[in-house]
């Protein structure tokens, strides 16, 4: 079929686009949790497409889902919509069953939307592996997070640059993230990661990743100094580099490794010195 | 009506604004030198500026006032000869009411003179000189050019060109969400600390000596802490300083900062920060048209390991800088 692109007509283009466009993969989940009879408890849930979340066992202290792709990651023009309301007074943690892989692209971005909110007193833990970008692979993610004053989140995203474990790395391609994270209707934290065109030359750069091939970033709602002290404890032996500051109520910590299992390694120690139960999935 | 300002004028204003950089470094390093425990600067002539082809000389005074010392300083304005017959100066056409006006309080604002406090923050680079990232003047240009086209400098020029565009278009709304917006994007603690003091004090500054009464009312619209580059777009625009010239003034404004910091760091010579500070004016000039031209989606960065020396900066045993 490549050979044949330099003759394709406008008609064949334009009906190979829609064929195109027809196979992508589509996923969305919404679901809400509520406390009811002492528990965490699921309430609404809309599944469609590629993307399946399940809620392995439940728990006392709260509720986990597992969210499953069918599609086995995420390709150009796929779009997947996340949507995740934790009611007042409830906890709940949410990973992923894999590392999600978003796949080489010849033009469109894979497309990936994630809304959580949290109510009063309730707990949001998002916990997915790791995003592995292969090359030339294009990815437009946004991550919303509403919190309620009295609510506590704790979050954590990471991604490879490249199937590391093959020795790939991402050339070039296309990383767009957007984070907004408000606190109170009040936006406390803003942030639009972008990384374009040629990729291993800017992650070579010194102030960039200086050759790092992954980059990891966790939040803590609420975040004080106590804690970022506790934190810090945790990097003594760290395998990457890892940056850690509190501000505006929360905490963050920034990750950054010319290994992506260093940098795991790294991520796992600092969560779980903030007293965070990690789920099962990320201890295989 | 905004004031409009040549090509050529935005040539001088920017050759003035690095020669009283330079001037405002020697009185910074001097005024330094009593408070920290150390100091690397060496003083320097002024005739060690290095300039090659002269073409034509002019002699001017800039006074520079502070809360304590009032420094006179002579200085020859050099221009590099492009060539023999470009713009004589008796051919100069003099500059409009507007235009002088513009030019006078750009320089005024984005000086280093101009108290916003700039010359106690290093955004990280005090870190990255402890960690070993900058060692010398090639090391300090990549770390910063990476800044300026993929961090902060390109980031705070979009929220710069957004501010000045709501607040020149009356449009209220936009204006709140940027501002808003520009509030929330720092990557640690001690950025935040930095551009949320000096656009502070950047408004501070302005009500007090640079009044306007379209400024009070575009204060009054925004509701989060106005940052550092929407204190710059908002005064300018409401001033009618014409938002391109801004742009140009503000980068070199930050850029000059961050050499000074990484002068004093690493430490390097005056020769060599001016080096730096040439070999940055293509990246400058490009992310100002990135800037100006990109949407509040195009907004984005990934210095990652600036923002990790941000953070580490805050444990740093010895610091000289607040950032």
């Amino acid at each position: 079929m490549q050979a044949d692109n330099t003759t394709l007509s406008s008609s064949a283009i334009s009906s190979s686009s829609a064929i195109f466009a027809a196979n992508r993969a589509r996923g969305a989940v919404k679901f809400d949790v509520h406390f009811a009879e002492g528990k965490t408890r699921r309430r609404q849930l809309h599944e469609s497409g590629s993307l399946r979340v399940r809620f392995p066992s439940p728990e006392d202290d709260g509720l986990s889902a597992m969210f499953v792709n069918t599609a086995g990651g995420a390709a150009g023009g796929d779009r997947f919509d996340i949507d995740i309301a934790a009611g007042e007074g409830t906890s709940l943690t949410v990973t992923t069953a894999a590392a999600e892989k978003v796949y080489r692209s010849h033009g469109p971005a894979a497309e990936i939307n994630i809304a959580l909110k949290a109510g009063a007193g309730a707990h949001l833990s998002w916990l997915p592996q790791e995003t592995i970008l292969f090359d030339q692979a294009r990815t437009i993610r946004r991550i919303d997070i509403d919190l309620a004053d009295r609510a506590t989140l704790l979050l954590c995203e990471i991604v490879v640059f490249g199937r590391a474990a093959m020795g790939e790395v991402m050339q070039t391609g296309s990383f767009v993230d957007r984070w907004r994270l408000r606190r109170g209707g009040r936006l406390v934290f803003a942030e639009n990661v972008r990384l374009d065109g040629d990729i291993a030359a800017k992650l070579a750069r010194p102030a960039i990743g200086n050759g790092a091939v992954a980059i990891g970033t966790a939040l803590i709602v609420p975040g004080d100094e106590a804690l970022i002290e506790r934190l810090r404890e945790a990097t003594d032996g760290a395998g990457g580099e890892v940056g850690i500051s509190c501000w505006n109520g929360f905490a963050m910590a920034r990750f950054c490794a010319q290994d992506a299992a260093k940098l795991r390694a790294d991520m796992m120690a600092v969560l779980g010195r903030s007293g965070a139960m990690l789920p099962r999935m990320w201890l295989n | 009506m905004p004031l409009r300002m040549s090509r050529q004028v935005m040539d001088i204003m920017i050759m003035l604004i690095t020669i009283m950089d330079t001037v405002t470094t020697i009185m910074g390093t001097t005024t330094m030198a009593t408070g920290m425990t150390r100091t690397v600067m060496p003083v320097m002539a002024m005739t060690s500026m290095s300039m090659t082809s002269i073409a034509v000389t002019i002699t001017i005074i800039i006074m520079i006032t502070t809360a304590s010392t009032t420094t006179t300083v002579i200085l020859m304005l050099m221009t590099t000869n492009k060539a023999a017959d470009d713009s004589p100066p008796n051919d100069s056409p003099a500059l409009s009411a507007d235009e002088g006006a513009a030019l006078y309080r750009l320089m005024t604002w984005l000086s280093p003179a101009f108290p916003v406090g700039a010359f106690s923050y290093s955004s990280g680079i005090e870190w990255a000189v402890e960690a070993g990232d900058i060692t010398d003047a090639a090391s300090l240009q990549d770390w910063l050019s990476a800044m300026l086209s993929d961090g902060a400098g390109f980031c705070d020029g979009v929220f710069l060109a957004h501010v000045h565009r709501a607040a020149s278009d009356g449009d209220d709304k936009a204006l709140r969400e940027v501002a808003e917006l520009a509030s929330a994007f720092a990557p640690s603690r001690e950025r935040q600390l930095e551009t949320t003091t000096q656009g502070k004090a950047f408004i501070e500054i302005a009500r007090n000596a640079w009044s306007h009464e379209a400024m009070e009312r575009l204060i009054g619209i925004c509701d989060s802490p106005i940052v550092y580059p929407v204190a710059v777009g908002l005064v300018s625009a409401a001033h009618g300083v014409p938002l391109s010239a801004t742009m140009h003034g503000f980068f070199h404004a930050v850029v000059s900062n961050w050499i000074s910091a990484g002068a004093r760091l690493v430490p390097l010579g005056q020769t060599d920060s001016q080096r730096v500070l040439a070999a940055l004016e293509p990246v400058v000039v490009t992310t100002g048209h990135r800037a100006m031209a990109a949407s509040l989606d195009d907004l984005g960065g990934a210095t990652f390991r600036s923002d990790i020396a941000n953070m580490r900066h805050e444990t740093q045993y010895t610091r000289l800088f607040r950032s």
